[in-house]
């Protein structure tokens, strides 16, 4: 009987990984707009990104629920996802700490007002939303060029990001995003070992 | 307000090593092992385990060596440990109805399905100084057996419960109902519910909730308790294992259970009946669970309808707040830090205070004059 | 392999489980005595090729109860715990075994999860009859033992009659 996908061995430095895939992340959400590389522990079934998976994996434990869209909700990443973070993903989109999926699934989850903002007394009681996005690049890569600041910014970050479902929609999220401060969500782009944060302190522009 | 100072490094890693010494004590004398511990010292292990809030026999023998039997030190090595390691997850609640037991008594009731069970306990000994333990090389007699029954004794109070003549053991929560709260993850809210005064009851410090179960049996919010049952043993822990999709023991641990009957006269909505009072702790922890059971009875006034009597086991801030031992004794015991500028603003407070004064009482004297 | 016969002594105890449920096997090796379960399997002598899914790891399981035994659920605190994942090589690849038990023996858990991986093979019969048997009958000794010296301490009442003529 075998019981989940055939996942390769764990690599011995683990902890090291994880501390550089942790480094990696932070980084990210201090210094929104710069593209940062995640290191993958092992290889994710697809079409689950390698950095959506090295987040999950650092950040997702039993105390922190997860959501996967129904596009990741596949048999193989569900088995992925549980070994990982010995949990099994939330069923409801409004109780989860990570949400991962296209911007097209979540977008109506946050529409409805179901992501978690956090509180008055407790803003960091509140999603991250793990995005899956077409590409990420610190450079022209094609794809629109995005230009952050706002707190860890000294005077402007640009990336290119390949988006083709409701891109309009996104940046209005995120504008609308910024105006609760404290409240709001976070948000890390991923494209394949590529991820960009946006916190809700970024203010993010679209540049034609 | 702290300033860094340096200069100590020198005493203090001096201060450590004689520390270390005085630890190993006469070396002329056998060396205590975890293991001897863990073994011969047991219900010191088990408070250490059960207050440190982590059940790790062998760690809490390892703590009580390290701390040289300071107990609240030792404590404070098994939280600060815990903080370290991953959570897998929440195991299932254990079962003490499938207790295996090793100690179950009632004083409620002489005849009970089950038995009285006395167990390896200090009660009806003579509390002689045993000066045969003194000597050298005493072997225990073997412990005597009789047949034992297989189905686990039920619980006393269930038998008080099928005639509704106490309340019942509380509100079972459905499968889907949300997880209780947990003190270690999230800052103590007020006003807590149940389940959340009896994690903080069940990690507090053994003294501080005697101390206050004595108070209500003094007259402080007395509840009128009898032990209905007390019992010590072995429970299974079930775990959901992620990787296989089951539910299934992991093991067991040695836990303590007590519930007192109280009385209760009845309300305007309630008829007269028994309340309950409970306690759970790790190890055999007897005391301990005994008066957590008397607090949390006395905690539960507001829901029972009862008078706030301003007694200090019903004032669930002042209980919560001061129940933690590591919490107390590291704020207590900072206080022994260098505190040298704020002493500094005081000390020159004081002088500016002192002549002020002699400088009034010397214009007093002149215009006296 | 070279399996010689193993004496039957072992291989039956009368109230022994069938170990055909995963639950039951994947417990029994969790509540193993580590000592008792590094002999058993050093005995058992065969070492199956494998990779680490995940190499043994300590850490917690917050442990629950419930109020007065059966109403609302309390974290209570945390007990120390051990995980391993193995998947097989070689002959049974593919074969994954999984292990979870209360303590902090890594080498145990790495034994227990390669049992569970062997139980999903045709070598499930000798795991089961020269590993799980022995150590349920050793585990069930234990636990009689100690219900039977509880049980000398179980007190006997008996009434004084008085007298009535």
């Amino acid at each position: 009987m075998v019981s989940s996908p055939a996942p390769t061995a764990h690599s011995p430095n683990r902890s090291h990984i994880a501390a550089a895939n942790f480094r990696a992340i932070l980084n990210a959400l201090a210094r929104p707009g710069r593209v940062e590389t995640a290191i993958p522990f092992r290889a994710a079934p697809e079409p689950l990104f390698p950095a959506a998976a090295a987040i999950l994996t650092t950040l997702v434990d039993t105390d922190a629920p997860y959501w996967l869209s129904p596009r990741l909700r596949t048999p193989e990443i569900d088995a992925y996802a549980r070994f990982e973070t010995s949990a099994a993903a939330a069923q409801d989109p409004g109780q989860a700490d990570f949400l991962l999926g296209d911007w097209s699934e979540i977008a109506p989850i946050a529409t409805a007002g179901r992501l978690r903002i956090g509180t008055a007394e407790y803003p960091d009681r509140s999603a991250t939303l793990i995005l899956t996005v077409e590409a990420l690049a610190q450079t022209a890569d094609g794809g629109c060029t995005v230009c952050v600041d706002g707190p860890g910014v000294e005077t402007q970050h640009r990336f290119q990001l390949a988006l083709s479902e409701q891109a309009d929609a996104f940046f209005a999220f995120l504008a609308r995003n910024r105006t609760g401060f404290p409240l709001g969500v976070d948000v890390i782009l991923t494209a394949h070992d590529r991820l960009v944060g946006l916190p809700r302190t970024a203010r993010v522009m679209r540049e034609a | 307000m702290y300033v860094a100072s340096k200069g100590g490094e020198n005493a203090i890693n001096a201060a450590h090593k004689l520390m270390a010494e005085a630890r190993r004590g006469d070396p002329s004398v056998a060396e205590l092992s975890v293991a001897q511990i863990r073994e011969q010292l047991r219900l010191a292990v088990a408070r250490v385990c059960a207050e440190g809030s982590l059940y790790d026999f062998d760690l809490g023998a390892l703590a009580i060596k390290q701390s040289r039997g300071d107990m609240i030190e030792a404590i404070f090595l098994m939280r600060a440990y815990r903080a370290t390691l991953p959570r897998f997850g929440y195991t299932q609640p254990i079962d003490t109805a499938r207790m295996m037991v090793a100690r179950r008594i009632s004083a409620t009731f002489k005849d009970l399905p089950g038995g009285q069970i006395l167990g390896p306990t200090f009660d009806y000994t003579h509390r002689l100084l045993d000066f045969k333990l003194a000597a050298e090389g005493g072997e225990a007699a073997p412990a005597q057996t009789a047949p034992a029954d297989p189905t686990p004794p039920p619980h006393v109070l269930s038998l008080l419960n099928r005639e509704q003549l106490i309340e019942p053991a509380g509100v079972a929560a459905p499968e889907d109902q949300a997880a209780p709260p947990d003190l270690t993850r999230s800052p103590l809210e007020l006003p807590a519910c149940r389940a959340l005064r009896m994690q903080a009851l069940a990690r507090g410090d053994e003294g501080f909730l005697l101390g206050l179960a004595y108070s209500t049996q003094r007259g402080y919010a007395r509840n009128h308790a009898f032990v209905g049952e007390l019992r010590i043993g072995m429970v299974e822990v079930e775990f959901d294992i992620p990787e296989i999709g089951l539910t299934v023991s992991i093991g067991e641990i040695e836990v303590t259970e007590c519930e007192t009957v109280n009385q209760f006269t009845g309300s305007k909505t309630e008829p007269p009946q028994f309340t309950r009072g409970y306690g759970l702790a790790f190890g055999q922890s007897e005391r301990k669970t005994l008066a957590m059971a008397l607090v949390d009875r006395a905690l539960r006034w507001r829901e029972l309808g009862e008078d706030d009597l301003g007694a200090p086991a019903q004032d669930e801030e002042f209980v919560l707040s001061h129940v933690d031992n590591i919490q107390a004794s590291g704020f207590l015991e900072h206080i022994k830090l260098p505190h040298y500028v704020d002493f500094q603003a005081e000390l020159e407070l004081i002088r500016t205070l002192r002549r002020e004064a002699f400088e009034r009482r010397t214009q007093n004297q002149e215009a006296a004059e | 392999m070279t399996a010689t016969q193993q004496p039957d002594a072992t291989a039956t105890a009368s109230d022994s489980p069938l170990w055909r449920e995963r639950a039951v096997w994947f417990s029994e090796l969790a509540k193993a005595d580590g000592a008792a379960l590094n002999q058993l399997w050093a005995d058992f002598g065969i070492n199956p090729e494998h990779e680490l899914l995940r190499a043994p790891e300590i850490g917690l399981v917050m442990a629950r109860g419930r109020v007065g035994g059966e109403g609302e659920a309390f974290n209570l605190g945390e007990v120390s715990a051990t995980r391993c994942s193995v998947r097989l090589l070689g002959k049974y690849a593919g074969v994954e075994g999984h292990a979870y038990a209360l303590g902090r023996d890594r080498r145990k858990a790495k034994i227990a999860a390669l049992c569970d991986a062997l139980m999903q093979t045709p070598l499930s019969e000798r795991v089961a009859a020269q590993i799980l048997t022995p150590l349920y009958v050793k585990r069930q000794a234990a636990d009689r033992s100690a219900a039977e010296k509880a049980a000398a301490t179980r007190v006997e009442f008996f009434t004084m009659t008085r007298g009535e003529d």
